[in-house]
């Protein structure tokens, strides 16, 4: 993150707010992170307990993302922020209402598994939602990752992992549909499984926003709406 | 695609020459055009080589360290740095197209046409009323009920004239900070000048007498082109529409005033305004 030089002003004190709310930021992407991975492995296994333990730990996404609007309203009234500064304050609570997003839709997955627990799903099904689960959540991984390295490349290889995201999630819904189709008897399974995969396209949504503010916040540029392309022209232009 | 804000704000960004090959914004809209200004007090440079546009009817700030000349250049406006021996401008700054610097120059005219407020309240030892007046008896003849209206007009513009409407025969010293302040800026304001010069006018004020100000910055801005230097970077944030950023006599980066508090070009308006080191 110091490409920023957040570290850099005069006001020691500033540093250490801004450093506070950044190691805050990652904090909450880990507990999102280690939420949805859990999520995951419920659903997969089976695991209602585990499932339960999810639905259970959102209190602390939720306590974090208060705590740090605070701080960020904090700093925004005492130091004023320009600049860098001030897109990384935005950042932040832009982020963080994405990431205690996430950790909805993880626990919403981890509801479906708690319902799915007992019941008889396909295990090549299993293994497809694993499958996209896996690539939300190595897309989560590098939004943060991107987020605390600022790092612009990262950044784009995400906004590209949502394209195949999308695409396995329309592949899985259509997939869906023809059970549902052929067997009237499992459509309360499925739409479970359809719910949950749903959450799951939404997570990689929102690990993309993640991305976008990143970009604003090294670039100053505001790339959401706009096309991939146009991002990534953005993202390699020299300054 | 939807032009985006960041788009916006890039084209409206007002192109300089402190560096590199971009050329100057031009045409007619300047009320005020410096081109390749360059001072020096005695041997020591403080201006190199400016060159920026003041649109008319909009609020300009400069800001800068200390030391950066951004007092200096503003001072070269109304050529006020002639009272002093040593100092001298090279380069021009064209007013509506006129080049002010040119020997020839009526000052006192010119000095009309330009008005400046100080960083210290500065009332004459005279009365509310007789502040007002001096200044437009200088340049006017006006009879005692035109006066009067002159008075009172000035002192309303500048959103003091309730306040001091029944102590017109007071001493303007004895009036508050934020109120002699006020009564500067009506004094300058009654003689009805184009170009609106304001050196840190609120660094010496309380915060409430600050807001007036800043308040009557916005209002004044419609009838006269204002250049304020200021320390204060969240006061320019707050009341101009243009930025310039000076720094060891150079002018580092101009633009509206929105991009250069978001998005600033150059790494030193970034380290600048955000309290870095650099």
């Amino acid at each position: 993150m110091d490409k920023l030089n957040i570290t850099h002003h005069i006001s020691q004190q500033f540093n250490a707010e801004l450093e506070e709310v950044r190691t805050k930021v990652l904090a909450m992407g880990g507990l999102v992170e280690q939420q949805l991975a859990d999520a995951l492995v419920s659903l997969v296994r089976g695991d209602g307990q585990l499932a339960e333990q999810v639905v259970k730990s959102d209190y602390q996404v939720n306590a974090l993302e208060v705590e740090i609007d605070e701080e960020c309203t904090k700093i925004l009234a005492r130091r004023q922020p320009a600049a860098t500064d001030l897109r990384l304050v935005m950042a932040v609570i832009k982020t963080i209402a994405d990431l205690e997003r996430i950790g909805d839709e993880a626990e919403r997955v981890a509801r479906m598994a708690e319902r799915l627990a007992g019941q008889e799903v396909k295990p090549s099904l299993l293994g497809e939602v694993e499958h996209m689960g896996e690539m939300v959540r190595g897309m989560l991984h590098n939004a943060l990752d991107a987020f605390a390295r600022t790092d612009l490349k990262e950044a784009v290889d995400v906004l590209h992992q949502d394209r195949r995201v999308d695409d396995k999630y329309e592949s899985l819904t259509r997939q869906l549909i023809t059970y549902m189709a052929e067997d009237p008897r499992v459509i309360p399974v499925m739409l479970n499984v359809l719910w949950s995969c749903r959450s799951l396209e939404r997570i990689g949504d929102r690990s993309r926003n993640i991305c976008e503010y990143v970009i604003y916040l090294v670039r100053g540029k505001d790339v959401r709406h706009t096309s991939l392309e146009q991002i990534e022209a953005e993202a390699s232009r020299e300054r | 695609m939807h032009e985006t804000m960041a788009d916006s704000i890039q084209q409206r960004r007002i192109s300089v020459k402190p560096s590199g090959d971009d050329k100057p914004r031009t045409g007619g809209a300047a009320k005020v055009s410096i081109r390749e200004l360059s001072f020096h007090y005695g041997k020591f440079k403080a201006l190199d080589d400016i060159t920026l546009d003041i649109p008319p009817g909009q609020v300009t700030a400069f800001i800068g360290p200390s030391g950066c000349g951004k007092s200096t250049l503003l001072r070269c406006f109304n050529r006020i740095y002639e009272l002093y021996p040593g100092q001298r401008a090279s380069g021009s700054i064209l007013l509506d197209g006129e080049n002010i610097l040119e020997r020839g120059q009526d000052l006192n005219l010119l000095r009309a046409r330009i008005g400046m407020v100080f960083q210290k309240p500065t009332p004459f030892p005279m009365s509310v009323y007789d502040n007002i007046a001096f200044g437009v008896r200088l340049y006017e003849n006006l009879s005692q009920s035109r006066m009067s209206d002159r008075v009172e007009w000035a002192l309303r513009k500048a959103a003091l004239w309730d306040e001091v409407k029944d102590k017109l025969r007071q001493n303007g010293q004895r009036l508050s900070g934020g109120q002699q302040q006020r009564l500067c800026i009506a004094r300058c304001i009654a003689i009805r000048p184009e170009v609106l010069l304001l050196d840190e006018p609120t660094s010496a004020l309380d915060p409430i007498s600050t807001g007036y100000i800043e308040q009557l910055i916005q209002e004044l801005k419609n009838d006269y082109t204002i250049v304020i230097v200021t320390h204060n970077m969240q006061q320019a944030a707050r009341v101009s529409d243009n930025t310039a950023f000076l720094y060891l006599g150079r002018l580092i980066e101009y633009a509206d005033t929105e991009t250069m508090f978001t998005n600033p070009a150059k790494q030193q308006t970034e380290d600048y305004i955000t309290g870095r080191y650099g």
